[in-house]
């Protein structure tokens, strides 16, 4: 959508600012859409950092865009996104590789606009050689394929939880509690039952992880809701195979973390669709994901995926 | 015994008066001579009225006869004298003059304005038979009032004060006293909080027209102004006088709340905990300069408070339901801490400790908003029209004072209209009283925006008629009801555009680009990982700094991932291949190396994207592929995919694979490329020596 457009080339010639800053941007941008389906900038700027626009340094409250990128898509019949800074000049830049016939490897790029991200740039290549060439072309850094190297490197939830420190609760805020069934949040009256407490702090949300007796860790969110999936024993990922590749589907409540949502993401350079099966809680869609990223996405994270029958190519619902 | 206060003589009252109107906090700013009877019986204690009668009368001892038609001369004589000769110690004209400004300042009191009005209070004061005005006092004021003003602004170059003495074209004589009389000290400070009202910054461009038109307006809502202002706000003669004063102080306005002396005001606000223990209380900013523990008092309490990151946390104040309607200005040893009561209060989240009142709502922020019981249905109908949905009654008992109630998740998503009921005003979010610009994609804090992103005006409900709106040339009515304009809107060019609102300018400069080659930001975020026995190991919870002179990492910023080689996995390149030929092999450089890629089912992709066409698949072999042959109709084809040299044979590999890798390189096929030809010509002979 064209303010997700604008949203991308403002964090581009600016490279770097604070949430609150790009809050007001993006409250701005997005004031004349009707309320339900205006988008909250957190998930905004998520999505953006997911697709490998931007990185968000949720802790300090600062945002910077990335290099700009062009990389390969798994099982995608060789397309490639480019993904990360796209300045005007940028912009400019792919117009012109697209009014140039002498750049006969490299066919004119798809436009795929989105509801919920900017416009994917998607582009045909013939050959390894023609994604390194368009790159020089473009000025920009080529990754083969990131969503494989991702997948090779997205830490295990023990190693996230490593990070996370013991924190008390912020005091005088809202406090809720994760409800493991329906992955939502309900008021909570204390939190000191183990579990995943959320507080309606200044900025962000804060998040604590309480799963033994001491202080508990102040964590983020993707961390602590599979860290008490893995301690319920839980398996909340599904994946659908279709063809060479399929869908992964998580649950909305429960995020993938940057690095694994970005693993799944930039196997299509498509935002995930919101998705809902009868009565189910919502799910986050990601498409064209590999069979072997899926798995290796689940098994970092503690999960076993689940994997309906199909039919006729079509899911067993 | 007792002690008799020694009654006051004219040095006395000299010093007396200087000491309290010239001070090193008034420095460069506009200082008003304003004496009336309270302030001198303040100076000079006694019974209610001595310190007039006092200063009457040794004023009164340095006066020739008016007979003599030199009355003021002595003093004019002293003064002029003092100057000639350096103007060391206090203008010996200060006490006549305060017998001056004192006639006009009971003139104004009772709320009429005339030369025979103020001089039957003159002479009353001095005793003086007669009416109309005393001889040479036209001359004699003219002097001393110039004395004065060439002594503040000049000799003493404005250190404790600049003088706000004028002149008046009607009331020529008198004015110069009356121009004292009507705004006093108090007022000039009041004035501080209009301009907050109004949102005006420092050095920003304000018109006499947008006073005349605003200025009213905030006074009807706000009190604690002197009679003098109001009776230059009704009198037509007198309110250039007011605006004139208005500008002067805004033209040194420090952008903050000041009290009488000077001081920044300490706002208290009201702050909400909810969780452990929900509770109501009372704290205060900290302004810059002040200690860190102060002694508050107020209607008879007191109290201790320390500050913590700039703010008096817990005043030990109890909010009760009549503090919270009424108000209550606190008195402390370093300035004045002021709670502005009202009926309806929001609140919004603060850094320092949760939820903490606000002047007015902020658009897409959540607010429990606070309300007496008096305003209650309007709250509830105003806030149920306009905001969005999803909030909800706070419920929970003994937090609210008696009489109060709360709304909680209350969210406006776009400008409501102004409430008919004043009291209502704090909930409509801000820029309401002047127009401004919002939003917009900014690119530097100067007004430079970035094409298609210019940011909108917002138009509050106009405060005068016959105003308009000027957009680049083009003219627009203003609307009566406000409302906002959306410069974006227009497709205006890369440039500087005048933007005119009402009694507003503003500059909006676009560029398409900014033009910079790319800076060290772009990738400055990222995620550092550690190759570990257990995996990569994350450094940070979140994208952190990534800093170049750190232990060498695995970096990954959006989707590119760099690192040292060791580190970091690599990913096989996959062969890019058509579909759509009739027979397809992949050829190593080992005899052996031969595969026939399996065409996979159309990719998922194209059918998620309209219009993304590929006639192309992926395909990895276990090899390091050199030569992709294939067979479109009855001819066979070949390209090089890597220019590298045949290999001797390998055991790896059964003879039935080495004699097929051998026979698919014959004559009879077309090599694309001249480069290729030789190195087909190679591959050829050396799969001739193993058939």
């Amino acid at each position: 959508m064209i303010y997700h457009d604008l949203l991308l080339t403002w964090c581009s010639e600016v490279e770097a600012g604070t949430l609150i800053d790009f809050r007001e941007v993006h409250d701005w941008l997005f004031a004349d859409m009707a309320m339900a389906q205006r988008p909250k900038p957190n998930t905004t700027i998520g999505l953006m950092s997911t697709l490998g626009y931007l990185e968000v340094d949720w802790s300090r409250g600062g945002w910077a865009v990335a290099p700009p990128v062009l990389t390969l898509l798994p099982e995608s019949g060789a397309i490639c996104l480019l993904t990360g800074a796209r300045s005007r000049a940028l912009i400019d830049a792919v117009a012109e590789v697209e009014g140039n016939d002498e750049l006969s490897d490299i066919a004119p790029p798809t436009r795929h606009s989105q509801a919920h991200g900017p416009t994917a740039i998607l582009f045909p290549i013939d050959s390894g050689a023609a994604l390194e060439q368009l790159a020089r072309r473009l000025g920009v850094r080529y990754e083969l394929c990131a969503s494989q190297r991702l997948a090779a490197i997205i830490p295990s939830v023990d190693s996230m939880l490593g990070q996370c420190r013991r924190s008390a609760a912020p005091v005088g805020f809202e406090v809720k509690r994760f409800d493991h069934t329906r992955y939502r949040w309900l008021e909570a009256d204390s939190d000191s039952n183990y579990g995943l407490y959320k507080y309606e702090a200044w900025g962000p949300p804060q998040y604590r992880w309480r799963a033994d007796g001491h202080i508990p860790l102040d964590i983020d969110l993707a961390t602590g809701a599979f860290a008490e999936m893995r301690r319920l024993n839980q398996h909340v990922l599904t994946f659908r195979q279709l063809g060479n590749s399929g869908e992964l589907l998580v649950p909305l409540g429960i995020p993938l973390p940057t690095l694994h949502a970005r693993t799944a993401a930039l196997c299509s350079g498509l935002v995930p669709q919101l998705v809902q099966r009868r009565n189910e809680p919502w799910q986050l869609k990601y498409v064209n994901v590999p069979r072997d990223i899926a798995g290796r996405i689940a098994l970092s994270l503690g999960q076993v995926l689940a994997t309906p029958m199909l039919q006729g190519g079509q899911v067993n619902a | 015994m007792s002690t008799a206060a020694k009654p006051m003589d004219y040095g006395s009252w000299t010093e007396a008066l200087c000491s309290h109107f010239l001070v090193a906090a008034n420095a460069g700013r506009g200082v008003t001579f304003f004496v009336d009877d309270d302030l001198l019986d303040r100076l000079a204690p006694g019974p209610k009225g001595s310190g007039s009668s006092s200063l009457a009368r040794v004023v009164r001892a340095r006066l020739m006869s008016e007979e003599s038609g030199l009355m003021f001369e002595p003093i004019v004589s002293e003064t002029t004298t003092w100057k000639h000769l350096g103007a060391i110690g206090y203008n010996p004209s200060i006490p006549l003059l305060a017998c001056a400004v004192l006639a006009a300042t009971r003139m104004a009191a009772e709320g009429s304005i005339g030369s025979n009005n103020y001089y039957v209070r003159f002479r009353s004061l001095l005793g003086l038979g007669g009416s109309g005005m005393p001889s040479n006092y036209d001359s004699a004021f003219r002097v001393l009032w110039s004395v004065y003003t060439w002594w503040l602004n000049d000799k003493l170059r404005g250190s404790v004060g600049r003088s706000t003495v004028r002149g008046h074209s009607h009331l020529t004589n008198i004015f110069f006293s009356i121009s004292q009389a009507l705004i006093r000290n108090a007022d000039r400070k009041r004035f501080t909080e209009f301009f907050e009202w109004i949102g005006w910054q420092p050095g920003d461009p304000v018109t006499d027209q947008e006073i005349r038109a605003c200025f009213p307006a905030w006074v009807e809502h706000h009190h604690g102004l002197g009679l003098g202002v109001g009776l230059m706000l009704r009198n037509e003669k007198l309110f250039p006088e007011l605006i004139a004063a208005i500008q002067s102080e805004f033209a040194t306005w420090r952008g903050r709340v000041e009290d009488e002396g000077g001081v920044e005001v300490a706002r208290i606000v009201i702050a909400l905990d909810l969780f452990p223990r929900p509770r109501l209380w009372l704290a205060a900013a900290q302004p810059s300069g002040w200690p860190k523990s102060i002694t508050w008092s107020w209607d008879g309490r007191s109290g201790n408070v320390s500050s913590e990151n700039a703010w008096y946390t817990d005043l030990g104040l109890q909010p009760s339901s009549e503090l919270l309607l009424s108000g209550a200005t606190l008195v402390s040893d370093a300035g004045t801490l002021r709670f502005d009561g009202r009926p309806v209060v929001p609140l919004r989240i603060d850094q320092q400790f949760g939820w903490t009142s606000v002047t007015r709502t902020v658009l897409f922020e959540k607010h429990y908003i606070l309300f007496h019981s008096s305003v209650g249905s309007e709250v509830r109908d105003y806030v149920g029209r306009y905001a969005g949905q999803g909030w909800d009654t706070y419920g929970r008992p003994g937090v609210l004072p008696t009489g109060w109630a709360a709304l909680k998740d209350v969210e406006f998503q776009a400008v409501p209209p102004m409430p008919t009921d004043s009291r209502l005003a704090s909930l409509v979010p801000a820029h309401q009283i002047r127009p401004v610009l919002a939003g917009g994609l900014k690119l530097a804090p100067s007004g430079l925006y970035l094409t298609s992103g210019e940011p909108d005006v917002v138009l509050p409900v106009p405060l005068a008629t016959g105003l308009s709106v000027v957009v680049a040339g083009k003219e627009l009515p203003y609307p009566p009801d406000g409302g906002t304009i959306r410069l974006r809107d227009f497709g205006l060019a890369p440039g500087a555009h005048e933007i005119t609102a009402g009694f507003a300018t503003f500059v909006v400069r676009t560029v398409d680009s900014l033009s910079r080659p790319i800076s060290s930001a772009v990738g400055s975020l990222g995620h550092r990982l550690i190759a570990s026995s257990n995996g990569y190991q994350p450094t940070s919870p979140t994208a952190m700094t990534l800093d170049a002179t750190a232990e060498p990492a695995v970096t990954v910023a959006g989707a590119l991932i760099t690192g040292p080689d060791e580190g970091i996995p690599t990913v096989v390149e996959p062969v890019i291949l058509h579909r759509g030929e009739d027979e397809l092999w992949l050829a190593g450089r080992t005899p052996g190396e031969l595969y026939r890629p399996t065409l996979p089912p159309e990719p998922l992709l194209g059918r998620v994207v309209p219009g993304l066409v590929t006639n192309r698949f992926e395909t990895e072999p276990p090899f390091e592929v050199v030569w992709i042959i294939w067979k479109s109709g009855t001819v066979w084809h070949a390209m090089a995919h890597a220019h590298k040299t045949p290999r001797e044979s390998a055991e790896a590999y059964s003879q039935p694979a080495i004699s097929a890798w051998a026979s698919a390189f014959s004559d009879e096929v077309h090599v694309h490329g001249i480069l290729a030809i030789s190195l087909w010509a190679q591959y050829r002979d050396a799969a001739a020596a193993l058939l």
